[in-house]
């Protein structure tokens, strides 16, 4: 009782003297993250698709969709960069416009799954009791439930599925193991003395959860929309080598799809099918590099241990006479 | 009472995952049921008919009394026929192809993550030294790599170029099923390159959240403290640190579980490899909502048992979940 005023008083000092301290701590997150090797590769490698995927029409040399260009199955020449497909299209211009469509069905995927796993673990976490009950149990049912087949028994059901369906059924199964990080963070926030303060200063839920839990979390929101658009990119390759939805558009799961259904393999095409695997695969690789990169600059724990305690650590080892593995 | 919820809590999800395979094709856009039966018209048996409208409601009845059909016929074991391979019930297909894939996702995803654990275990006890910069990034890329993907170069590069391993199926095509050691070692002749897709590219992710647990357990006092007492590094690293650094990863294991059940449908496909995964894809494409459905259950049934077990063998690992019930 007697902490009220107290807390009042922090609160208001936090109001006056933290206007400046907040920022230049996120900024300093970039700045650490933009010094960190591993985050500087994840961004220049995603940097250069999400180029190819906005200047798409730019890039083209022919028409991607068109069938017949060249003669079938022509290896990579000076006409065909990539060489030409079973049926004589461009490989290259439908990587470039495949690109465009994996990259987007993948940060569609990323923005819904980061939204609803920041509804549901922020809101479900802070707000505790009989809602975040029913939250939690509808995330620990979504995260249990097999997500391969369930995207593919619900795909399945809506025939010709365009690339919107695609974008919606991956991201409403993508978000239960991130919502439910959220949840245990924001849980840790909820008896804080800055959300006491807030609580106390008459501020609604929402603005707590908005301008006090929110901020805190940016890093993990980072990170989940990090995974979410990797798992976009990943299941919009499944579905569509499965054959799932149209198959006109070029995407790089649809180019595999042709590949496997044209025998690229058994006929030696290897072009067909390296480009849109290759590229899925540096694109999921610089996404983990990211986040990866953010984690160590952001999670206190993962920092290398200061140099003291580890000559400590090695004379007691020494003195203990042990030799060992490291 | 740790047991009796978890129990509890496992029925509940049986019921759920039951419910939502019920409901999933009724709430569907345009009742893909009801224009499957009317298509099948006439080019099924009367008596067909009549089971598929039974097992997809196709009448008039209330959605509940349909339901209640619905679990009068699961419980009776009857989960319908594939419309595919008429008249083979989708019970005879899924006794026939689970055990194909709980052999070989089970065996490749306990080797993925014991493999994993360990190098990601040494990883993060070398941290920044040789062995740990060449193997993060290593099993970084593979861990990248769509199984899928490399399943295909594999099968291009192994199977079809150079003829070391077969190309399809999972034993010997016009052999049955047996159990001699011909046999056996055919189907592991057969499973080696399926095996290798999920392996290669599954080990990446327990290597580096291994790595990340361990390295902050190692900096955790009772560490410190084994090693102040001239305990020997060896020690100290698997019985002091990665017991506990393992932790998180073990109920990661059960999720992956029932994860790879379902994530290795393509690579049964590319391999033909009889499956379930494979029997999912052809129910797709041949659209046989039956088999897709049965399948489904199956699927989330076994999940959701792998779940169950990892939580009973976790309260063995982790005393503290039995007391506050967490680990959930």
């Amino acid at each position: 009782m007697s902490q009220q005023p107290v807390i009042a008083a922090e609160a208001a000092s936090d109001r006056k003297g933290n206007v400046a301290p907040p920022k230049p701590d996120r900024f300093q997150t970039v700045k650490l993250l933009l010094r960190e090797p591993k985050a500087v590769v994840g961004f220049a490698i995603f940097g250069f698709f999400l180029a190819i995927a906005i200047f798409a029409p730019l890039l083209v040399t022919h028409d991607p969709t068109q069938q017949g260009i060249g003669m079938p199955g022509q290896p990579p020449s000076k006409t065909y960069w990539f060489g030409t497909n079973g049926f004589g299209s461009d490989v290259y211009s439908q990587w470039v416009y495949g690109t465009r469509t994996s990259m987007s069905i993948a940060l569609q995927v990323g923005v819904i799954g980061t939204v609803i796993s920041v509804i549901f673990g922020i809101y479900g976490g802070y707000k505790g009791g009989k809602v975040d009950a029913v939250l939690n149990w509808i995330t620990q049912v979504m995260l249990v439930l097999p997500s391969y087949p369930l995207i593919i028994m619900i795909s399945s059901y809506v025939p010709n599925a365009g690339a919107q369906m695609i974008v919606w059924v991956l991201g409403l199964t993508s978000w239960p193991a991130a919502a439910r990080m959220k949840r245990s963070q924001a849980m840790t926030y909820r008896s804080r003395d800055f959300v006491l303060a807030a609580k106390l200063g008459g501020l609604s839920d929402f603005r707590i959860m908005a301008t006090e839990i929110f901020p805190n979390m940016l890093s993990l929101v980072f990170n989940t929309f990090i995974s979410m658009t990797s798992w976009g990119i990943f299941g919009e390759a499944f579905l569509r080598f499965l054959g799932i939805g149209s198959t006109l558009t070029p995407s790089w799961g649809n180019m595999l799809n042709g590949a496997q259904n044209g025998q690229a393999l058994l006929q030696g095409m290897w072009w067909w099918f390296i480009p849109p695997g290759l590229s899925i695969t540096l694109v999921i690789l610089s996404l983990t590099l990211i986040n990866y990169g953010l984690d160590a600059v952001s999670n206190p724990r993962l920092q290398p241990p200061p140099k003291l305690p580890k000559a400590l650590r090695s004379q007691l080892r020494e003195s203990g006479g042990q030799e060992g593995l490291a | 009472m740790y047991y009796v919820k978890k129990l509890a809590n496992f029925i509940v999800l049986v019921w759920v995952a039951i419910t939502l395979n019920f409901l999933m094709p009724h709430l569907m856009p345009g009742n893909p049921m009801e224009a499957l039966v009317a298509k099948s018209k006439g080019l099924i048996s009367p008596t067909a008919m009549k089971a598929l409208e039974l097992q997809f409601g196709i009448n008039n009845k209330p959605l509940w009394q349909k339901y209640f059909d619905y679990l009068n016929q699961l419980i009776h074991g009857n989960l319908g026929v594939s419309i595919a391979n008429y008249p083979v019930s989708v019970k005879t297909i899924i006794a026939e192809s689970l055990p194909w894939t709980l052999v070989l996702v089970g065996v490749t995803t306990i080797l993925a993550f014991m493999i994993g654990t360990l190098i990601g275990m040494v990883s993060a006890w070398r941290r920044n030294k040789l062995f740990d910069s060449i193997m993060g990034p290593l099993w970084m890329f593979l861990g990248s790599v769509p199984p899928f993907w490399l399943a295909l170069l594999l099968l291009y590069y192994f199977a079809v170029q150079w003829g070391w391993f077969p190309q399809i199926h999972a034993y010997n095509v016009g052999d049955s099923p047996s159990w001699t050691f011909k046999f056996i070692g055919d189907a592991i002749d057969h499973a080696v390159l399926p095996a290798l897709s999920l392996l290669i590219t599954g080990i990446g992710s327990w290597m580096l959240a291994m790595r990340n647990n361990m390295i902050q357990v190692v900096k955790d006092d009772y560490v410190s403290f084994a090693t102040a007492r001239g305990l020997p590094t060896r020690k100290v690293m698997m019985t002091y640190a990665a017991r506990n650094a393992i932790l998180p990863n073990v109920t990661q294991f059960a999720i992956t579980l029932g994860w790879a059940v379902g994530g290795q449908i393509l690579i049964e496909q590319i391999f033909s490899y009889p499956g379930i995964g494979y029997q999912l894809a052809q129910a797709v494409t041949s659209q046989d909502y039956p088999l897709m459905q049965g399948i489904f259950l199956i699927i989330s049934v076994v999940m959701l048992a792998a779940n169950f077990i990892v939580d009973m063998l976790y309260v063995r690992l982790d005393p503290r979940a039995r007391a506050e019930g967490v680990g959930v």
